[in-house]
């Protein structure tokens, strides 16, 4: 049996508000957006997690034995983001988190119990904190704790004006030093416990700027130096300085950038941040930041999609959709028809036949061609190394120029070709009627956009197929002799 | 939206459109489809062959070969370098389609004579006239014979017109209505120009549209290539 669970039936809190339950290979311990409002312990068997990702199912980690799960929804009554399955015979206990999460902040077992939980919860998903918020006696209590590696576990629990850090520890070795602060002004007091020059609590009344490097001493039990020990008395600062005016939240030493790039990668919603990241996990006062971060953020993702259109297509009116361009349309298509045309029969005079199959007719008309791909590669290259506002200038002539690729294509072929260059033909007149034939020639901007990721993907597959072609094309004429 | 998030968004489009083009190269990389690789498709006679059969590995390896070209690019060199294969010339053509009966051989243009008509289109060449690679049996087009005809004198001239009297109206055009130009065929020239072949067909058969007009072959050519000289 896991030590946990030995601990949590030993538990007077808890003994009567265990359910044991066994599931089969595959049945579904809870789905997604459902909550029966119990947090899970594995006690034996592994479990899935799978999540629901643009429509699709992906599994997003493995629960095995000793593991806590389901435990944030259930305290926090949220719906749940994920599903969790049996993989094979699973064994698990389901907790009322009522009482599983009934605490004073003066009870030693209690923090005893959240230490244990958050270190395994910890080790589940490695590099996570997470809080939980709590009444006790009509009190928000918010109790954490860390454990990573060898470091020392720490339990934090802030009250509504207070913070309380302490080492995890029942009986200390000897009588703390105290160390305080009191600014009456601002309604602060700090105190430190230190023992062997090493803080081994904190109790901090009012906003401190320095909770998480405190928080991080504790952990990492640093030895504090003289001068530090003095500056505190005097300032009530350790380590100088407040933090970096970046951090978003101090408690978890995140900075905007940090938490952006997150967002970037996937953990768009303020639940899966604070997930991943542990932000707003340990004061909370940040939530709210946060809250904004990701609004931000998702609007500007919502109107980079609408800029995508614009980028691709043209500027937006005022309700968001693009304005036709008629004119790439009709020279795209006057420009295919030519083309077909011109290389069934030949047209102009026999000199310029002449010299397009002469080398030097290959060799300027096939570089203007290679050019004219090299130069249509801009835009996207620009957009992709984040140069939008260059890319947005090239916009027009991309597709203006791009509308006219046949024509060079023209110049150079005297014939369909045969082979792989017939395949090139064909592809350089669909890309070009593909490219004419953009999402501005729809009405409505959502219906814009579907048609966009449509229409984008032929659009840069055929892309790369014609610059691979034409450059093989180039590389097998050199190697044969030269045009 | 940054470029990371961009990337993201279009990472399974671009992959996709990358493994699609390689698939592509790769498809046309194979010794089976090499003949895809033609521009213009090869002349029928040329068509079973692989490549490798005239496209003879350059001289030096494919390191000396661009070193060579980019010496004789920035003037240390005079000449440049054949890449990965040699140019084609004559030996490669004559290994297979060297024939007795041939009355435009390529060695009798390098008489002082034919200086003028070499400079003008050259006789001397097989590529001259016949690039390969573009679907038709002749790439020269219009009349050349008056390169080297022009002062044409034939006693007895049993034709009618008389080529005296063709040459003076110049009516280059009508040469290969009589003339098979390389005499590899059973053709048997006509003694009146009425009597000849139709310009049409004969053109269409330079383009590779149509059978030679000329007849059969005179001679068979020999199954396999010959070493080149």
């Amino acid at each position: 049996m896991p030590p946990l669970h030995q601990h949590l039936l030993n538990s007077d809190l808890l003994r009567d508000h265990i359910t044991a339950v066994t599931y089969a290979d595959g049945e579904c311990v809870f789905p997604i957006d459902k909550s029966d409002g119990r947090a899970n312990l594995a006690l034996s068997g592994r479990a899935e997690i799978t999540r629901q990702i643009n429509g699709k199912s992906e599994l997003i980690g493995e629960l095995s034995s000793g593991q806590l799960f389901a435990e944030l929804t259930a305290t926090e009554d949220t719906t749940r983001t994920t599903t969790v399955r049996a993989k094979g015979e699973l064994h698990t206990v389901a907790i009322d988190p009522n009482q599983l999460f009934r605490l004073t902040p003066d009870t030693e077992q209690a923090a005893d119990l959240i230490d244990l939980i958050r270190a395994i919860y910890a080790n589940h998903n490695t590099g996570q904190a997470s809080d939980n918020d709590q009444w006790v006696d009509s009190h928000t209590i918010i109790a954490t704790s860390f454990q990573d590696g060898d470091t020392h576990p720490v339990v934090v629990q802030y009250g509504k004006q207070s913070v309380t850090i302490q080492t995890h520890q029942k009986h200390w070795k000897a009588t703390p030093q105290q160390l305080n602060h009191t600014e009456q002004e601002h309604n602060t007091e700090r105190r430190l416990q230190v023992i062997d020059r090493r803080i081994v609590s904190a109790h901090l009344t009012g906003p401190c700027d320095e909770t998480p490097q405190i928080i991080g001493a504790i952990r990492t039990q640093k030895p504090l130096s003289y001068a530090q020990r003095v500056s505190f008395e005097s300032s009530g600062l350790l380590f100088g300085r407040a933090m970096n005016s970046d951090y978003l939240c101090i408690c978890m030493r995140l900075t905007h950038a940090q938490l952006k790039s997150e967002f970037e990668n996937g953990h768009d919603s303020v639940d899966t941040l604070r997930q991943q990241t542990g932000a707003s996990t340990i004061c909370g006062t940040c939530l709210e930041c946060v809250q904004d971060l990701v609004d931000e953020l998702t609007h500007e993702a919502n109107t980079s999609d609408t800029s995508d259109t614009t980028l691709a297509h043209g500027q937006a009116d005022a309700k968001g959709q693009l304005a036709p361009d008629f004119l790439s349309l009709g020279v795209g298509i006057a420009a295919c028809v030519i083309t077909l045309i011109g290389l069934s029969i030949p047209l102009g005079s026999e000199a310029f036949h002449q010299w397009q199959a002469s080398s030097a007719g290959r060799w300027w008309s096939g570089g203007a061609f290679l050019i004219f791909l090299g130069y249509q590669w801009w835009m996207p290259i620009y957009r992709w190394s984040g140069g939008l506002a260059k890319a947005d200038s090239l916009r027009h002539i991309h597709r203006r120029i791009g509308a006219c690729m046949p024509l060079l294509l023209l110049f150079h072929n005297t014939s369909y070709g045969a082979g792989m260059l017939s395949l090139l033909t064909v592809a350089v007149l669909l890309h070009t009627i593909i490219g004419v034939a953009d999402s501005s020639l729809i009405s409505g901007q959502q219906r814009q956009q579907n048609y966009l990721r449509v229409w984008l993907l032929p659009h840069i597959l055929i892309a790369f197929l014609i610059t691979g072609l034409a450059l093989y094309h180039v590389w097998v004429i050199l190697t044969h002799g030269g045009p | 939206m940054n470029r990371k998030h961009l990337l993201r968004k279009r990472s399974g489009i671009i992959i996709a459109s990358v493994v699609l083009s390689l698939w592509f190269l790769i498809y046309f990389l194979m010794p089976q489809n090499e003949h895809l690789l033609s521009p213009g498709g090869s002349e029928s006679c040329h068509s079973p062959m692989a490549c490798a059969e005239c496209h003879e590995p350059a001289a030096g390896t494919t390191r000396q070969q661009i070193q060579a070209n980019i010496k004789h690019w920035l003037g240390q060199r005079k000449t440049g370098a054949d890449l990965v294969t040699a140019t084609i010339n004559n030996d490669d053509c004559l290994a297979c389609h060297e024939s007795a009966n041939e009355v435009h051989s390529t060695h009798r243009f390098m008489e002082p004579r034919f200086a003028e008509a070499r400079a003008a289109i050259g006789p001397h060449e097989c590529r001259s006239c016949h690039s390969e690679h573009s679907g038709k049996r002749v790439e020269v087009r219009g009349n050349f014979c008056f390169h080297c005809h022009d002062t044409l004198e034939i006693i007895d001239d049993p034709v009618m017109p008389s080529h005296a009297e063709l040459i003076q109206q110049q009516r280059y055009d009508t040469c290969l209505q009589c003339h098979d130009y390389h005499r590899n065929h059973l053709h048997q020239p006509p003694q009146k120009l009425t009597d000849a072949l139709r310009l049409e067909r004969i053109q269409a058969y330079l383009d590779g549209q149509a059978n030679s007009p000329y007849g059969d072959k005179r001679q068979p050519y020999q199954k396999t290539r010959q070493p080149t000289p």
